[in-house]
């Protein structure tokens, strides 16, 4: 499924990224380890086309992230990201933060949209601020609200970077169990974490990264 | 009372100054988003000519701006309507100054924001006016109201090219009746005006206060 | 929202009337033209201003309309910043600059004159009350004058009676009308200014409050300025002035506009 080989990235000198490369099955879980700077960031930047990689190849089901140099749309499709930031468009309501992507794409219709969105708001316990703006949710609401907008497309492969980052113990337990629910969907997720005890809540491969080469790997 | 009577006079000229401004705000405000975005390239060539003129607009007088318009380029055989001068003028003068503002509401803009619009396949085009321009306009609204009130009263610039402003018929009437008691009609008039101005843009802001 | 679109309707009418309407500009030929340019500043009286109906008045309104009406031109009045008259002129916005235009050796040089048509003098006034007689009192005395006026320079050329004023020199103040009122307020003691803006100030504002001194800082002569290249039409506007002059029409229109 996703399939990454051979990867290389490097800003003037520093290289970032040497010769990485592993895959990861539908319905896993992969904690991408290491300390800032050893390039985990990097990483799946350029698997989520937001970087390119100097050399090296990534392929969800196949199909390859680039096309003649260029982002290929199909593969685009498939991959979805939380980020640090959550990155919420603070001017729309949490309904049209979710609606936004597939109604301007044209697959969906405003109601069809809608509809999916109730749903995975109804999923993630937070129904009732589907009308209320970013700035009137909590930290947690927030995250479920990126998690749903990046979830209403469907993706293959969903990415989080530092999901767990300032939460306390409980609130970080909350984030493992919704992890394991999307995992539940047959998606595959791809965690960026330095934060081990929150690793072993989840079921999941981990693989640590030092100066942009993966030191282990389980 | 004499100066009262001349109430018709005096919006003669308001007639002028209003017109003008709302013709400078309704052309430069939709041109300065294109030059923020042009200054903001990054082909160094196009940047640095959007730059330049960027530079020249806020380094030199408008006054000079506009005899430049006006008196020199006659000279080498482009001529414009005295009005058309002061509208041309203007625009390019304000389209600098509202390019800057928005380049920099833009800047304060977070690049994650695009990001995630791209992650979501949402068109630039889609991602600008539903999400960053809505946030960029709350962002520079305080700087363009202070613009825009300034604007009021720059259009008294026009008297170089013999248009009659409020402020130039202020002045004829001064003179006419030997009396200052028009320059208070017309600061009174400038007052009111900025006044309700300042108030609209106020409004405008709270409107966004909604996120 | 209905009076902002109001609004922006008549902004958008009024800059494509200016736009299409009146496109010609004037012309390089004027004898072949027959509308004419006039530059004025219509902020000048009695030469040339406007009235409570916003109307362009004034002896040289009405000299002018008369005069190049004669000669079967179409006089047309564009009100000009003063201080670009020249290059106005110069770059063919207008024909003629007609309004109080002081003959002067460095404007010789940008324009020719016609023959003077009116003498200006630099006169003193004070309030009617004042013990200022002659030009000698004016020792110690503050004296206002119009900022960078020609009765400024008048003032400073008489060195004599200049290093003598309070302060060594006049006060300058923004209009005439300013300076008036400082003597009003009795802050200054006597003004000096054109003599053709006095008189119709003074008429204005009630001739006994004031007081004209015989005595004088000299006078000046005011022409009508055309373009160099214009020497035909320099030429018909002097003869026709001739004419008028001759025929007592000059001396009627001067009667409108100045008293004695």
């Amino acid at each position: 499924m996703l399939k990454v080989t051979n990867l290389y990235k490097s800003f003037g000198e520093q290289t970032v990224l040497n010769d990485i490369s592993f895959e990861l099955e539908k319905g896993k879980i992969l904690c991408l380890r290491g300390k800032s700077g050893a390039g985990k960031t990097t990483l799946i930047r350029c698997i989520c086309n937001l970087d390119k990689a100097d050399s090296g190849t990534i392929s969800i089901n196949g199909i390859e992230s680039l096309e003649n140099g260029k982002v290929n749309k199909a593969y685009q499709n498939t991959v979805g990201m939380v980020s640090q930031g959550l990155d919420l468009f603070p001017n729309l309501t949490v309904m049209d933060n979710i609606i936004l992507a597939p109604v301007s794409r044209k697959l969906m219709t405003k109601s069809e949209a809608e509809k999916a969105a109730l749903a995975l708001l109804d999923s993630l316990d937070i129904k009732d601020k589907a009308s209320s703006y970013p700035k009137n949710l909590s930290g947690g609401e927030r995250q479920r609200v990126a998690v749903a907008r990046a979830c209403i497309l469907s993706p293959s492969v969903l990415f989080f970077d530092e999901p767990t980052s300032a939460l306390d113990l409980t609130s970080t337990r909350e984030v493992a169990n919704l992890i394991e629910d999307i995992a539940k969907r047959d998606i595959a997720v791809v965690i960026i974490t330095h934060d081990e005890p929150f690793c072993n809540m989840l079921n999941a491969r981990e693989i640590l990264i030092e100066s942009g080469k993966i030191a282990k790997q389980s | 009372m004499k100066t009262l009577a001349l109430m018709p006079r005096f919006l003669e000229g308001l007639q002028l100054t209003l017109g003008l401004w709302a013709i400078t705000l309704l052309l430069s405000l939709p041109l300065a988003f294109p030059v923020a975005f042009i200054r903001s390239s990054k082909n160094k060539v196009i940047s640095g000519v959007t730059k330049f003129y960027i530079d020249i607009m806020r380094g030199t007088p408008l006054l000079l701006q506009m005899c430049f318009i006006f008196f020199g380029l006659p000279e080498v055989g482009i001529v414009f309507e005295r009005f058309t001068t002061a509208v041309l003028a203007f625009v390019i003068n304000y389209t600098a100054y509202f390019a800057e503002i928005f380049r920099s509401g833009l800047k304060s803009i977070d690049k994650g924001q695009w990001e995630a619009g791209q992650m979501l396949g949402i068109s630039k085009i889609v991602l600008f006016f539903k999400v960053i321009l809505p946030q960029t306009i709350r962002t520079v609204i305080p700087a363009v109201t202070n613009e825009v009130t300034t604007l009021v009263k720059d259009t008294s610039l026009v008297y170089i090219l013999g248009l009659s402003d409020l402020l130039r018929q202020g002045k004829i009437y001064a003179n006419n009746l030997s009396s200052l008691a028009p320059f208070v009609v017309v600061g009174a008039l400038y007052f009111i005006v900025i006044t309700v101005i300042s108030k609209g843009c106020e409004k405008i802001e709270k409107s966004f206060n909604y996120f | 929202m209905k009076k902002l679109t109001a609004l922006f309707l008549s902004a958008i009418m009024m800059l494509s009337l200016t736009a299409c309407g009146s496109s010609e500009p004037a012309a390089e030929n004027t004898p072949e033209d027959k509308t004419v340019v006039i530059g004025v500043d219509d902020t000048f009286a009695p030469m040339g201003f406007r009235d409570e109906a916003g109307e362009l008045v004034g002896f040289d309104i009405d000299l002018a309309k008369e005069l190049l009406g004669r000669l079967g031109y179409e006089p047309e009045f564009q009100v000009i910043d003063w201080s670009m008259k020249e290059t106005e002129l110069e770059n063919g916005n207008i024909d003629l600059i007609w309004n109080g235009y002081t003959i002067t050796d460095s404007r010789k040089e940008k324009v020719n004159f016609t023959q003077p048509y009116l003498d200006n003098k630099q006169i003193i006034v004070t309030m009617a009350d004042s013990d200022i007689a002659t030009k000698a009192d004016l020792a110690g005395k503050t004296v206002a004058v119009q900022k960078e006026s020609s009765a400024y320079d008048a003032v400073m050329a008489d060195t004599a009676t200049a290093a003598t004023l309070n302060g060594g020199e006049p006060v300058q103040f923004d209009t005439n009308t300013d300076a008036f009122m400082d003597v009003e307020a009795g802050r200054s003691d006597a003004i000096v200014v054109d003599e053709v803006l006095a008189r119709y100030y003074i008429k204005l504002r009630g001739a006994e409050q004031y007081k004209v001194l015989g005595e004088d800082f000299g006078s000046e002569e005011y022409g009508i300025g055309v373009r160099k290249a214009d020497t035909e039409f320099l030429a018909e506007i002097d003869g026709e002035l001739t004419e008028m002059i001759n025929d007592g029409t000059f001396a009627e229109i001067k009667g409108r506009w100045f008293s004695e």
